[in-house]
């Protein structure tokens, strides 16, 4: 080897490593927690892993949040960021948690139900790594993630997933899939064991309901998808909220789709299940760049495009459908849920008090009902 | 994860001697390309 081809094998080490270390920090700063701040009604902050030990100091372990009352009566569990890159499932979850007050029974929510999928994004997608929201006491931000559990933390994907116990087979990426895992495993895969652990906690529950969004191209969009066992309460919830002239549509969980929670939940825990869906332009193929002004604002020029052509099932014109009013209505169709499961269970209610109201927070957006960012 | 970290870190050690014995630069530029995402997932971070 000649001096100036040694001299160039240095200089492209050196580059190397310098873009390794760069985009290693980047990455590694991803596993940062992000700040969720237990507001006045949180009575105990406890670890998904107090439900399924096996789970304790895995990436998959993560808070569970109850506002609880000293009156004795039902128990609702809401589920965040079952798919991380759905951020409004995690930001209705997080305003419950830094707002919502019980005076009977009891409120638990999972904000960042698959927290694995909080520390990366969908490879080839250019994400965003997180946005912020502006709050009175200032910035706080938050991860967009992704739906699927982070190939560092459970690796390989298998080429086919057998679902367990239907032996439903599945494309092997969706063994990282939360939602495709349930009841989940004791034993096993990392997915798999936080599925079991959220099916022992629906297990306390006498009503859990799930948060998603997706792509305005998808058929089952700003709807409730529910579990037979949960039809009357989610039925007079949509009457409800048309009512309130919040359009919502309501599908029934289909009995051979396996691995879903409104099936799952339903099937083994025994819980009312059901699962929550709004639109969200960021996620869908039509869109342009995923950039701030999309994943907050859910404007997007050819999602315009696709409404006009009839594409959509969704409508869709220059407003989009913004990050707040997205919250607003899952929101909205949890009180409903509520005051549905409530009227249908006078014997065991649950009384929340305190929750963001649907108007509030469409026309104030998200900032005023966040709290102050932590110090650090 | 230590398997798959440590077949990360193999094939990143390769690249790395083959930036080093091969003497045309544009092959070293290749190799060097190639070795950046392997020492990331090495490294346990993507």
């Amino acid at each position: 080897m000649s001096m100036a081809n040694k001299k160039s094998a240095l200089l492209l080490s050196v580059a190397a490593v310098v873009v390794s270390v760069t985009s290693g920090w980047i990455f590694q700063s991803m596993h940062e927690d992000e700040p969720i701040v237990s507001g006045a009604g949180v009575t105990a902050r406890r670890m998904l892993s107090e439900f399924e030990g096996n789970l304790k100091g895995s990436p998959g372990d993560t808070p569970v949040f109850e506002i609880g009352s000293d009156k004795a009566g039902g128990t609702i569990t809401i589920l965040g960021g079952t798919h991380p890159q759905e951020i409004a499932g995690m930001m209705a979850a997080v305003l419950l948690v830094e707002n919502a007050r019980a005076t009977q029974g009891k409120l638990v929510v999972v904000p960042q139900s698959n927290r694995s999928g909080f520390t990366h994004t969908d490879p080839m997608e250019a994400y965003l790594h997180s946005y912020e929201v502006d709050t009175p006491g200032g910035k706080r931000w938050f991860r967009v993630g992704m739906r699927l559990a982070n190939p560092v933390h459970q690796w390989p994907d298998p080429d086919i997933f057998i679902h367990y116990p239907s032996r439903e087979g599945m494309v092997g990426h969706e063994t990282r899939n939360l939602n495709r895992n349930h009841p989940g495993k004791k034993e096993g895969w990392l997915v798999g064991r936080v599925s079991y652990a959220l099916t022992q906690l629906a297990k306390t529950s006498s009503l859990i309901f799930d948060l998603h969004e997706a792509q305005p191209e998808y058929p089952v969009i700003n709807k409730l998808v529910s579990h037979e066992n949960a039809f009357e309460v989610s039925a007079t919830a949509q009457a409800m909220l048309q009512s309130r002239r919040i359009p919502m549509g309501l599908e029934k969980s289909p009995k051979n789709l396996h691995g879903l929670s409104h099936r799952e939940f339903g099937d083994h825990a025994k819980a009312l299940a059901i699962l929550a869906e709004s639109a969200n332009p960021a996620m869908g193929r039509f869109r342009g760049r995923t950039s701030e002004e999309l994943v907050v604002g859910g404007k997007d020029a050819n999602y315009v495009r696709a409404a006009q052509l009839g594409r959509l099932f969704v409508r869709f014109d220059e407003q989009g459908w913004p990050l707040n009013v997205r919250v607003a209505r899952h929101l909205a169709a949890i009180e409903e849920v509520i005051n549905a499961y409530n009227e249908l269970n006078p014997d065991k209610p649950v009384i929340i008090e305190n929750m963001p109201k649907y108007r509030d927070v469409v026309e104030k957006g998200l900032g005023p009902f966040l709290k102050p960012p932590p110090k650090a | 994860m230590l398997i798959y970290q440590g077949l990360a870190l193999l094939v990143a050690v390769m690249m790395a001697v083959v930036v080093w014995r091969e003497s045309d630069w544009r092959t070293q530029f290749f190799a060097a390309l190639i070795f950046i995402p392997f020492v990331l997932r090495a490294v346990g971070v993507k």
